[in-house]
């Protein structure tokens, strides 16, 4: 088999999946409003077995690297290190986790580097082949490297030959830092001119950009209802939202997800509204977290929730700051505030990137604003800036009045730390916390 | 056979290396001298240098117990970092005036949210090296650096003139050179130094007044010259990591008949193989050329064929025979970086050891074994 046969049928087999998925969420009331997240990576899907057919203009990026330009000069593109590519895998694949097991254990990286990049990595060959990849140089160590790597292994296919655009990211969000960045988004611009045949036009941009500045103002809105105790949201609740407004190549900026955001709001004000009893049982802790949720998640927050009534109400990826609205009344504004959007304020750049105050004045915003009863500094294995954080997060918990828990885990290998283990080790923090009683 | 002035010499570098407040540093600060801690070799040490400030590059004391920074940290901290936060949370590490760190890395970036925190009677301030190299990375480098500048000046109260900048340059440039012309005699067929002893002189390099330090160099230089050492090896090798500053790290790979005869590690090679350029107008400029654009590259800049190239160009320079990669445990860029290495040397059947350690020495029996099984393949090979 070629390799276009191997992108094709991969897609496909994602594909349907997602139709499968798509025909569950519909058929139940409270998945419904689901529907169009997964109607985005349905298009998405689509979309790239044509791209695969066509060999035209097609660029890999990954999260912040700049969806809004992508959009506005129409070019085709996937994150690499998006859901489809590897997270659905498990779920449609009949191989399963073991498929990500064996993607982690082949590799020669040593343990501790993260598993999300080893398996990105060693799947690298099941991505499109693109004619331009762009990535960004942080926010952890491993994702400036896992670019080589990537080309390393994916030589046989000449991604070797494939241009990359590694797009910096400044520590300091001054003055000289914002400048800098949005001269950076220029030459990226030019890179993308050159590397697919299509320009940019300024005002198209501008409309993309005030458009995604809608949805994150809706994003904010959905944030404030879930201030509410008890939450009107599943755990995490800001996480589809995040997914729709920043991270689907096909929903970013898009009516779609406009109008998902606005329904999930409105769905929670009902919830509210109707004042639903398993809110409150499920509701006895609420837990602000701190890092990426694990792959497991779902069962996780099942779990935490059935056994303890701890809820995760809000999260560092869910969690919309009003820094990421974009003033587009100038190209030199609306490029620095694009660069500020995705280069500090964004999921895990905020959480490793530039000065950590600027991480804990968020955490003891959120502690205050969203009445939390514990943080959660969780530790993915890749994260080795959490893992130096943990100090300064525990003081500033302690000065809040907030329990802090440290635990580690792999984000993409339950064999590190298991479900039983994380059982364990929230029970014993709940008892010697009297949280939940 | 090395000369008694040389063994001397020798010496005192390892005592300097062994000692964090040593001798030297105690003189010159009881002549109210100033000591200034920096985090990686990325800052440019002139700037300390002229602003009449010792350039000290930080370290931890390797024999104490991590009890306080397991408060600070999880279980996943590169212990170098470790072991220089747990100094320097307690007092072995107060004899600095300040500390400049750079955000070269994940832990190092918040090692300096921690000093600053949690040891508030520390100054501290932290430099952004941008990852790639082009006019737009060379302004944001030259902001940082003149950023930089204006904070030394006004913590130390001097002036940082282009005249004490070009005074700096040419003292370090001193260095290089000297350094270079060590390293030189390594490429001898029996070199009249280890890599050991090589590794003790370069970390003394940064712990040391740098006059005084030339000048011993210097000394040690007209020593060695003409010198051989006839002891037989049985492989040259070449050592391609990190943070390594423990000459007794390199003395049990040598012990078990190896010689390393060069490296690209913080300590080795990026610190000196080029020397600033002299010849413009603006000091400032003629910095930030170097320490982002001209030096042999580590991962945390983007140009991985660069670095592989310049890995290829010394095992010819040195003759090597294979390349010991040395890593400290969770470093992430490092661990990316001998996959990538370990998988290009393969390719082109270059022997490559891959070797991950703490900060502390430990394990040596495996280490040793590890590092024989190694010299057995490349002699093997050229059987």
């Amino acid at each position: 088999m070629n390799k276009k046969d191997i992108e094709i049928d991969y897609q496909r087999e994602l594909l349907d999946f997602l139709y499968a998925t798509k025909e569950v969420a519909e058929e139940d009331e409270n998945l419904r409003i689901f529907s169009p997240l997964l109607q985005g990576e349905i298009q998405q899907a689509e979309r790239m077995i044509d791209c695969i057919r066509e060999e035209g203009p097609l660029v890999c990026g990954s999260y912040c690297t700049f969806p809004e330009i992508l959009k506005a000069m129409d070019i085709d593109w996937y994150n690499v290190v998006s859901a489809p590519l590897v997270g659905f895998t498990p779920f449609f694949d009949e191989g399963g986790m073991e498929i990500f097991y064996d993607a982690i254990d082949r590799t020669t990286m040593p343990s501790y580097v993260c598993s999300f990049h080893k398996i990105v990595n060693e799947r690298a060959f099941l991505s499109p082949t693109p004619s331009a990849v762009l990535s960004m140089t942080r926010p952890c160590d491993g994702v400036a490297l896992l670019y080589s790597a990537m080309r390393q292994y994916w030589k046989k296919e000449g991604w070797r030959s494939v241009d990359h655009y590694p797009i910096n990211t400044p520590y300091k969000r001054d003055e000289l830092g914002l400048k800098y960045t949005a001269d950076e988004i220029r030459k990226l611009i030019s890179f993308l001119e050159r590397h697919t045949g299509k320009k940019l036009d300024m005002d198209e941009l501008k409309g993309v950009v005030e458009e995604t500045n809608r949805q994150y103002e809706l994003w904010g809105d959905c944030n404030d209802v879930s201030r509410s105790v008890p939450s009107p949201y599943a755990a995490f609740p800001g996480l589809f939202v995040w997914h729709a407004v920043t991270n689907n190549p096909k929903l970013i900026g898009s009516a779609e997800a406009a109008e998902f955001v606005r329904q999930y709001t409105e769905a929670g004000i009902r919830r509210l509204r109707n004042e639903e009893d398993m809110l409150k049982e499920k509701e006895k802790i609420r837990m602000l977290w701190m890092d990426i949720p694990p792959f497991f998640a779902a069962e996780m927050v099942t779990l935490l929730m059935d056994e303890f009534g701890a809820k995760v109400v809000m999260d560092i990826h869910g969690f919309m700051r009003a820094t990421s609205i974009v003033d587009t009344s100038s190209e030199q504004s609306l490029f620095e505030g694009l660069g500020v959007r995705h280069g500090f304020d964004s999921m895990m750049l905020r959480l490793s990137n530039g000065n950590i105050d600027n991480l804990l004045a968020d955490v003891e915003w959120i502690v205050q604003a969203y009445s939390i009863d514990c943080v959660v500094g969780s530790g993915h294995v890749g994260h080795k800036d959490c893992n130096s954080s943990t100090g300064l997060l525990r003081e500033t918990c302690r000065h809040l009045g907030v329990p802090f828990l440290h635990f580690n885990f792999d984000g993409y290998d339950d064999r590190f730390t298991s479900l039983g283990e994380i059982r364990t080790i929230f029970s014993t923090f709940f008892d010697t916390y009297e949280l939940g009683t | 056979m090395k000369s008694e002035k040389a063994s001397e010499i020798l010496d005192i570098f390892k005592d300097v290396t062994n000692d964090l407040y040593n001798t030297h540093l105690k003189d010159w600060k009881a002549n109210g001298g100033r000591i200034t801690g920096y985090s990686c070799s990325y800052m440019p040490e002139e700037m300390i240098t002229a602003a009449g400030s010792i350039p000290f590059r930080l370290r931890g004391k390797r024999n104490i117990d991590l009890e306080s920074v397991d408060r600070y940290m999880g279980p996943f901290g590169c212990t170098y970092v470790s072991h220089f936060l747990e100094t320097a949370l307690g007092d072995g590490l107060d004899f600095l005036d300040g500390m400049l760190f750079v955000n070269t890395c994940d832990h190092m970036r918040r090692m300096f949210d921690n000093i600053k925190h949690f040891k508030e009677s520390q100054y501290a301030h932290i430099l952004d090296v941008p990852k790639k190299r082009e006019k737009e990375e060379i302004a944001l480098f030259r902001g940082q650096l003149e950023m930089l500048k204006e904070e030394l000046e006004g913590r130390y109260k001097v002036k940082i003139t282009d005249h004490r900048l070009w005074e700096a340059i040419e003292l370090h440039n001193e260095t290089r050179s000297l350094q270079k012309n060590l390293y030189n005699l390594r490429k001898l067929e029996h070199p009249p130094i280890t890599g050991a002893q090589t590794l003790a002189v370069m970390v003394a390099g940064t712990s040391m007044p740098k006059k005084t330090y030339n000048s011993y160099l210097r000394e040690l230089l007209d020593e060695l010259a003409g010198e051989t050492n006839n002891t037989k090896h049985r492989a040259r090798l070449m050592v391609v990591g990190s943070a390594v500053d423990d000459p007794e790290y390199f003395a049990v790979i040598e012990d078990t008949g190896g010689l390393i005869v060069t490296d690209s590690i913080c300590h080795g090679t990026r610190l000196f193989w080029n020397t600033v350029d002299e010849s413009g107008n603006d000091p400032l400029s003629a910095l930030v050329q170097h320490y982002l654009c001209d030096r042999p590259l580590c991962p945390h800049s983007i140009g991985q064929g660069q670095r592989t190239d310049y890995i290829r160009q010394m095992m010819e320079d040195f003759a090597v025979d294979g390349i010991v990669g040395v890593r400290l445990k969770f470093c992430e860029l490092w661990g990316f970086e001998h996959h990538l290495l370990q998988n290009a040397f393969k390719e082109a059947a270059i022997p490559f050891l891959s070797l991950e350690t703490e900060y502390k020495l430990g394990a040596v029996g495996q280490l040793r074994t590890r590092v024989q099984a190694f010299l057995e393949v490349i002699e093997g090979d050229r059987q």
